[in-house]
C-alpha cells in the first residue's frame, strides 16, 4: 500500500513514516502543498494523510486535486485546528476520515485498516482470535456462532487490541481510544483494567483467553504467536 | 414609552393648552378689539356728520329744525348708526361709553359718543351710537361651541400626529428590530435601513461601524485561538508519536519503558488542559454550532451509562430519579453531554466509598432544572463562590484535578442560556443544579 504523508512539520512526518513503514506501508512524504500537489499527479497512492494547516496551500484545495487525480485514493484529514467546519467540509469533499491532532499512531493505523476493509468491500470482516470470532462490522464477538454480550467499551477495547495485534497497547492509548474527544478521558484511573477484567470474565467462560496478555505496568497485548 | 407616543402626547397637551387659552382669553380680546374699532369709527363719523349737515342741509337750517322739534334723531344718515341732537344744559367733554339703546323696538348694546357743541350761544348734545352686538354674539357662540371644537381639533390632530410620527420613526423601529435580531455581533445584518432622515442614517452607520470593529476583534481572537491551538498541539503530536514509536520498537529495558509510560501520562494531562482551555474559549467566542435538538433525560441516561465503569472502585450507585423531560432546541448535544458528564464525574471523584449519586429533573414555573447530588466530601463555604473560576482547586481528596471541569460546565451552561449553582455541606455532599429558563 502506498501512502503519501502531507505534513509540513518534518519531525511529525518522520515519526508517522517510521511507524507506517513498520506496519508494511510504502511511505512518501511531502512537506509542502506544492510538493504534494505534484506527487499526487504522478503517483497512484492508496492513502493520503493530509494536514490541512499547510503554510503554502489551502488544504481543502489539495484534497480536491488528489480526488481528481486519483479517485481511489483514501484521504485522512489531520488537523490541529479544532474547527468542526473544516471537518464537515473535508468529509463532504470526499475525505474518508478525520483525525484531530494530537493523535495516536495506533489510532491512525486502525482507522487506515477500517478504510481498507470498507473500500475493498471485505465481507469477511470476521477475525479469528483463539477460539473466538470477532465481527468488526457487526461489532460482535462469537464463540461457535454464539454471541457473547459485551458492553460498548469492552468491545471497543477488544477491537482496538485485535486491530493492533502483536503490539503492546498502553493504558493511555486505550483510554484515549475509548474516550475519543479527550475531554472525558481520565488518565489517572484504572478504568481500563476494570474493563479488561470484565472482558476476561465474560469470555473465558467459553474458551481460553491466553492470547490476551497483560504487560506488567505498561498495558495489554493480543499475542497470537503462542 | 415609545418616542413617537411621547411626541404625540406632548403635541396633544400643548394643543389642549393653546385651545384652552384661546377659549379663556378670546372673548375679551375680540370684544376689546370690536370696541376699539367702533370707537374710532364714531370719532370719524362725528366729523363726517358736521360735514354732511353743512354740505347738504346747512347748519342754520338744521339747527332751526332742532329748535322746532327740540330734538333730532335719525338712523339713516349713516348706516348702522344712530344719531341724535338735543339741547343741553351744560357743556361736557367728549365721552364714549357703552349703553343700551332702543333701536327700532330692540334693546341693543351700543357704544355711544357724546359731543357738546355751541350754536348761536346755546349748548347742544350730539350722540352717535353704534351697535357692538355682533361681538357679543360671536363670544356667546364661542362659549357654546368652544368645547366641541376643541375636542374635535385635538382628536383629529392627535390622530394625524401619531400617523405622521409613526411614519417618520419607521426607520428607527427597523433599526430596533435589526438590533433585537442580533443576538451575537457575528449575526448582525449590515443591510442599511431605508431612510431619508439624516439622524437615523447616522445612527445606523455608526452602529454598523461599531459592529464591524467588534467582529474584527472577534475574528482576531478566533484566529489567535486557532493559531495557539496549532502551535501547541503540533509539538505535542510530535512528542506523542515519538513516544509511541519508541515503545513500538520494543527494544527498551523495563525502566525506560516505564518512563515512557509516565511521559505518555503527563502528555495526556497536557493535552486535556489545552483541549479544555480551547473549548472554553471557542464557546466564549460562540464558535461551536448550535443546531441539535436534544432530550435532556436522554443525555442524562447516556451519562449514567458512560459513567458506570467509574462507580466500581468506590462501590457507588448512581440513579436518575423519575421526572419531567425537556427538549432543548437549538443546542449542541455533545457539549451538553460533556457538561453533565463533568458534573456526574465530579460527583464520582469526590464521593465517599459506598456513596450514592442522585440525578433529578424538575420543572418549576420559570425553569427546567437538572440537579446532581452526591454524598461526598463537600465543599467548604468559603470556597463555594470560586469553584467555577479557572484553575481554582480545592483538592482535599487526593483526586487529580486540572481546575477546568467546573469552569467548562459554567461556560457550556451559559452557551445554552442556563445557569449553574452549587450548594454544599462539608462532609455530607454537594448539589449542583443547572437551570434552563423556560421561554
Amino acid at each position: 500500500m502506498n501512502v503519501l504523508i502531507v505534513e509540513d512539520e518534518k519531525s511529525l512526518a518522520k515519526e508517522m513514516a517510521t511507524f507506517l513503514k513498520d506496519e508494511g506501508y510504502v511511505c512518501d512524504v511531502a512537506h509542502t502543498g506544492k510538493e504534494a500537489s505534484e506527487k499526487v499527479f504522478v503517483n497512484p497512492y492508496d492513502f493520503m494523510l493530509l494536514d490541512l494547516g499547510l503554510p503554502d496551500y489551502e488544504g481543502l484545495d489539495l484534497l480536491k486535486e488528489a480526488k481528481e487525480a486519483n479517485q481511489e485514493a483514501a484521504v485522512i484529514i489531520l488537523t490541529a485546528r479544532g474547527s468542526t467546519g473544516d471537518k464537515v467540509k473535508g468529509l463532504d469533499m470526499g475525505a474518508d476520515d478525520y483525525l484531530a491532532k494530537p493523535f495516536s499512531l495506533l489510532e491512525l493505523s486502525s482507522r487506515m485498516q477500517a478504510i481498507v476493509r470498507r473500500k475493498h468491500g471485505i465481507k469477511k470482516s470476521v477475525t479469528e482470535i483463539g477460539d473466538f470470532q470477532i465481527d468488526l462490522t457487526n461489532r460482535s464477538v462469537l464463540f461457535k456462532n454464539q454471541i457473547i454480550g459485551l458492553t460498548k467499551k469492552e468491545f471497543d477495547i477488544l477491537q482496538y487490541l485485535v486491530i493492533n495485534k502483536s503490539r503492546v497497547v498502553t493504558r493511555v492509548q486505550l483510554t484515549e481510544h475509548i474516550w475519543e474527544n479527550g475531554l472525558e478521558a481520565d488518565y489517572d484511573s484504572n478504568y481500563v483494567d476494570v474493563h479488561i477484567k470484565n472482558l476476561r470474565k465474560k469470555m473465558s467462560q467459553f474458551a481460553s483467553m491466553d492470547w490476551l496478555e497483560t504487560v506488567r505496568g505498561i498495558g495489554y497485548r493480543v499475542n497470537l504467536s503462542q | 414609552m415609545k418616542l413617537y407616543y411621547k411626541l404625540a402626547l406632548i403635541n396633544s397637551v400643548t394643543r389642549i393648552l393653546i385651545v384652552a387659552a384661546f377659549l379663556v382669553f378670546a372673548p375679551g380680546v375680540i370684544y376689546k378689539a370690536a370696541v376699539t374699532q367702533v370707537d374710532s369709527n364714531l370719532v370719524k363719523k362725528k366729523t363726517k356728520f358736521f360735514d354732511y349737515i353743512v354740505a347738504r342741509i346747512g347748519m342754520n337750517e338744521f339747527m332751526s329744525k332742532i329748535a322746532a322739534d327740540s330734538t333730532y334723531s335719525d338712523y339713516t344718515i349713516f348706516k348702522e348708526n344712530y344719531i341724535s341732537v338735543e339741547p343741553d344744559k351744560e357743556f361736557r367733554e367728549d365721552t364714549i361709553f357703552t349703553s343700551p339703546r332702543d333701536i327700532e323696538g330692540d334693546i341693543v348694546q351700543c357704544r355711544v359718543l357724546q359731543h357738546c357743541f355751541y350754536h348761536n350761544g346755546d349748548i347742544f348734545l350730539l350722540e352717535i351710537g353704534e351697535s357692538v352686538q355682533y361681538a357679543r354674539d360671536i363670544n356667546s357662540i364661542l362659549k357654546r361651541m368652544g368645547l366641541y371644537i376643541m375636542l374635535a381639533v385635538i382628536i383629529i390632530t392627535a390622530i394625524l400626529d401619531l400617523g405622521i410620527t409613526q411614519y417618520l420613526f419607521y426607520p428607527l423601529r427597523k433599526l430596533e428590530s435589526k438590533l433585537a435580531a442580533t443576538r451575537h455581533p457575528e449575526k448582525f445584518n449590515f443591510q442599511p435601513i431605508a431612510t431619508t432622515t439624516s439622524d437615523f442614517r447616522y445612527l445606523d452607520n455608526t452602529i454598523s461601524d461599531m459592529m464591524i470593529k467588534i467582529q474584527d476583534a472577534f475574528n482576531i481572537e478566533k484566529e489567535f485561538i486557532a493559531n495557539v491551538s496549532h502551535e501547541l498541539l503540533t509539538p505535542i503530536s510530535i512528542l506523542q508519536t515519538r513516544l509511541e514509536n519508541m515503545l513500538a520498537k520494543g527494544n527498551l529495558d523495563d525502566e525506560a519503558q516505564m518512563k515512557i509510560i509516565e511521559s505518555q501520562h503527563t502528555l495526556g494531562r497536557l493535552k486535556q488542559i489545552i483541549r479544555s482551555l480551547l473549548l472554553i474559549s471557542q464557546i466564549e467566542n460562540n464558535q461551536p454550532p448550535k443546531e441539535d435538538t436534544a432530550h435532556v433525560r436522554e443525555i442524562l441516561n447516556e451519562v449514567t451509562e458512560e459513567i458506570e465503569d467509574r462507580l466500581i472502585e468506590k462501590n457507588l450507585t448512581v440513579s436518575l430519579a423519575p421526572g419531567p423531560d425537556y427538549i432543548l432546541s437549538p443546542c449542541n448535544r455533545s457539549l451538553l453531554f460533556t457538561m453533565f458528564f463533568n458534573l456526574v464525574n465530579n460527583a464520582v471523584k469526590y464521593n465517599k466509598p459506598n456513596g450514592s449519586i442522585l440525578i433529578e429533573t424538575n420543572r418549576t414555573a420559570s425553569a427546567y432544572e437538572v440537579s446532581i447530588q452526591d454524598t461526598g466530601i463537600g465543599i467548604a463555604p468559603e470556597n463555594l463562590r470560586s469553584i467555577f473560576h479557572r484553575f481554582k482547586k480545592f483538592n482535599a481528596s487526593g483526586e487529580e484535578s486540572y481546575g477546568l471541569g467546573l469552569p467548562m460546565v459554567k461556560t457550556i451552561a451559559e452557551f445554552h442560556g442556563a445557569e449553574v449553582s452549587a450548594e454544599s455541606e462539608p462532609g455530607k455532599g454537594s448539589k449542583f443544579t443547572v437551570s434552563f429558563h423556560l421561554n
